[in-house]
């Protein structure tokens, strides 16, 4: 489904991903772990190439992603940027945006309808003609996430979705996500600093340091010590009622 | 699902709502153009107006409607039309609202060049209309040179354009300070904006980088409801933020450049026009376009026969009613605004 070999990126010069190689199948999640600075988004932008990666090559469902252009990335791959602007368009336009990329001169019915349905699956239908601004920072965060799926993507890029929710809105965006994963058959790569969530809800995870992949292992596969040299923190793994948490000693 | 296309046609009917409005202002429109060319130092009758218009008419009324009155609304209307589309497009680009041809420094550099050819130049031998031109070109093309290589971010193209405003202000005050009487007054009078001073040929001109300006922000209106929810965003739907701010802020320049060159300066059309269309429409693109631009053509048509009215000729110059009437307007709209 996605497949990057040996990514490198820098910023005038400045190294930022330094060979970077990780394989993903449709219906899987992975999490994208590592300290601030790490890369994470960076990551994430060149896998839509909102950023263009200066070597190695990114193949989407066996296509090569520099090869197609700015309109196709789009269709194929749903973007959730890290902070979203305060806009004054109604959630039904915001969300019919995902339809741009499809569109060609003007939304067909085809789109509403999509839009209208997506609303619906993310509950958002209450609040459709409201703008965008007058939303909670929980319901923002599904209406850029209805956006990204309005696209119909087959890949799912997330940049930090829980970073400004609360416990009860991290929990609920993170199931949400996981379950149109599962359902559509999406891939998605998710950039989070939450462990926990991260283990709770991911399928896989990289950890990146350094500029490159430290480990990219299955979430049920971590262990106290990569996390020890990832974050340079001694914790231990402790499974609760199904769950498996990490304990920062 | 019962809730299922109630959604859409719910946002349907709301688009209904706003083409009904952008209608009801074109309608306001021709009523004033009608009231305008009928109005003045001279009056012309209702009756005696169509056969002028139908070209029947002869004598005063012929002079009065076909080389006083329409040229002046034609300038009115396009250049109203043409400073909103400017003001939305720079607005919308830099994701800033206090962005407008002026802050950018657009209309300094105008002033610039028309100082240079009136008072520096022997009597006509520049034209100062092209100086103008030039001046407000070269702000552009220093402002968009420096976004280009330096990939300036939004808020540094608008503080740069804070920066040449100034240079270009001060450069001028210069030129002024070594102007003799006469033509000091005549650069003053230049900056003036005036609608009154241009013909069929500039006015003709203006219109056209309008409705080409237009046509762009036709093409492109998802495009910019996508940067309306941030560039990453956009740029994840596909958008080439970049390419697109580049050639926006051209075409707004250029048409600004133009309205200034042949008019003067008439501010805050560009700033407010936009600003009341948001709140009229919001935020969505299909409607800011034109009505921004009808707005902008209303106000400034509106403004410029309350000062024929007012003043009771045709030289009073808009550019100053407009200032006078859009800042308390403008203040007005944000207070309401901020609740």
């Amino acid at each position: 489904m996605l497949s990057v070999r040996d990514l490198d990126f820098a910023y005038n010069s400045h190294p930022i991903l330094d060979g970077v190689s990780f394989e993903l199948c449709a219906g899987d999640i992975l999490a994208l772990l590592g300290t601030n600075g790490a890369g994470k988004s960076t990551l994430l932008k060149c896998l839509n190439h909102i950023l263009k990666p200066r070597l190695g090559t990114i193949l989407l469902e066996q296509q090569e992603l520099g090869r197609m252009s700015r309109d196709a990335i789009a269709r194929k791959t749903g973007y959730v940027p890290q902070r979203s602007a305060d806009s004054h368009l109604s959630v039904f336009e915001a969300v019919l945006l995902g339809r741009k990329p499809h569109m060609r001169w003007t939304m067909s019915a085809r789109d509403y309808a999509l839009a209208e349905q997506i609303i619906g699956e993310l509950k958002l239908a209450d609040v459709a003609q409201r703008p965008v601004s007058d939303l909670s920072g929980g319901e923002l965060q599904k209406v850029v996430i209805a956006r990204a799926l309005a696209q119909t993507p087959q890949l799912l890029l997330l940049d930090e979705p829980t970073s400004n929710l609360d416990l009860k809105n991290q929990l609920e965006i993170m199931s949400l996500i996981r379950g149109i994963v599962k359902q559509k058959k999406l891939a998605a790569v998710i950039a989070i600093h939450d462990l926990n969530l991260a283990l709770r809800f991911a399928d896989r995870l990289v950890l990146l340091k350094d500029h490159r992949v430290h480990a990219a292992v299955r979430n049920s596969d971590l262990t106290p010590e990569i996390i020890r040299e990832v974050y340079g923190v001694n914790a231990v793994l402790v499974d609760v009622s199904d769950h498996t948490v990490v304990v920062p000693l | 699902m019962s809730g299922k296309s109630y959604i859409t046609s719910d946002f349907l009917k709301r688009e209904q709502r706003k083409r009904f409005f952008l209608l009801f202002l074109s309608a306001l429109i021709a009523l004033l153009v009608l009231y305008a060319i009928t109005q003045g130092a001279y009056r012309i009758k209702f009756g005696n107006l169509l056969y002028s218009l139908a070209g029947l008419a002869e004598g005063v009324n012929q002079v009065v409607v076909w080389k006083i009155r329409l040229p002046r609304i034609a300038a009115a209307l396009s250049v109203g039309w043409g400073l909103a589309l400017s003001g939305l497009f720079v607005q919308t680009l830099l994701r800033n609202p206090i962005a407008s041809p002026s802050t950018l420094g657009i209309s300094q550099g105008a002033a610039f060049g028309a100082s240079l050819a009136i008072i520096l130049s022997p009597a006509g031998l520049f034209s100062v209309t092209g100086f103008a031109f030039v001046g407000a070109v070269a702000a552009t093309a220093m402002i968009l040179i420096l976004a280009r290589i330096k990939s300036l971010s939004p808020e540094a193209v608008i503080l740069a354009g804070v920066a040449l405003s100034s240079l270009f202000g001060a450069a001028t005050v210069f030129i002024q300070y070594l102007a003799d009487e006469t033509r000091l007054a005549m650069a003053v009078v230049w900056s003036f904006g005036d609608v009154g001073r241009s013909n069929w040929a500039q006015i003709g001109t203006l219109t056209l980088a309008t409705a080409a300006a237009w046509v762009f922000g036709f093409a492109h209106r998802w495009d910019f409801n996508a940067l309306e929810s941030g560039e990453e965003s956009a740029k994840g739907l596909g958008v080439s933020v970049e390419r697109l701010r580049f050639q926006a802020m051209l075409i707004a320049a250029l048409v600004s450049a133009l309205a200034t060159a042949f008019h003067g300066l008439i501010a805050f059309i560009g700033l407010i026009a936009p600003h009341m269309a948001r709140r009229f429409v919001r935020a969505d693109h299909r409607f800011l376009l034109p009505v921004s631009g009808a707005l902008g053509a209303l106000l400034l048509l509106g403004a410029d026969t309350l000062g024929r009215l007012c003043m009771g000729s045709g030289a009073f110059p808009v550019g100053v009613l407009t200032s006078f009437l859009g800042a308390p307007l403008f203040l007005y709209l944000l207070l309401r605004g901020a609740r």
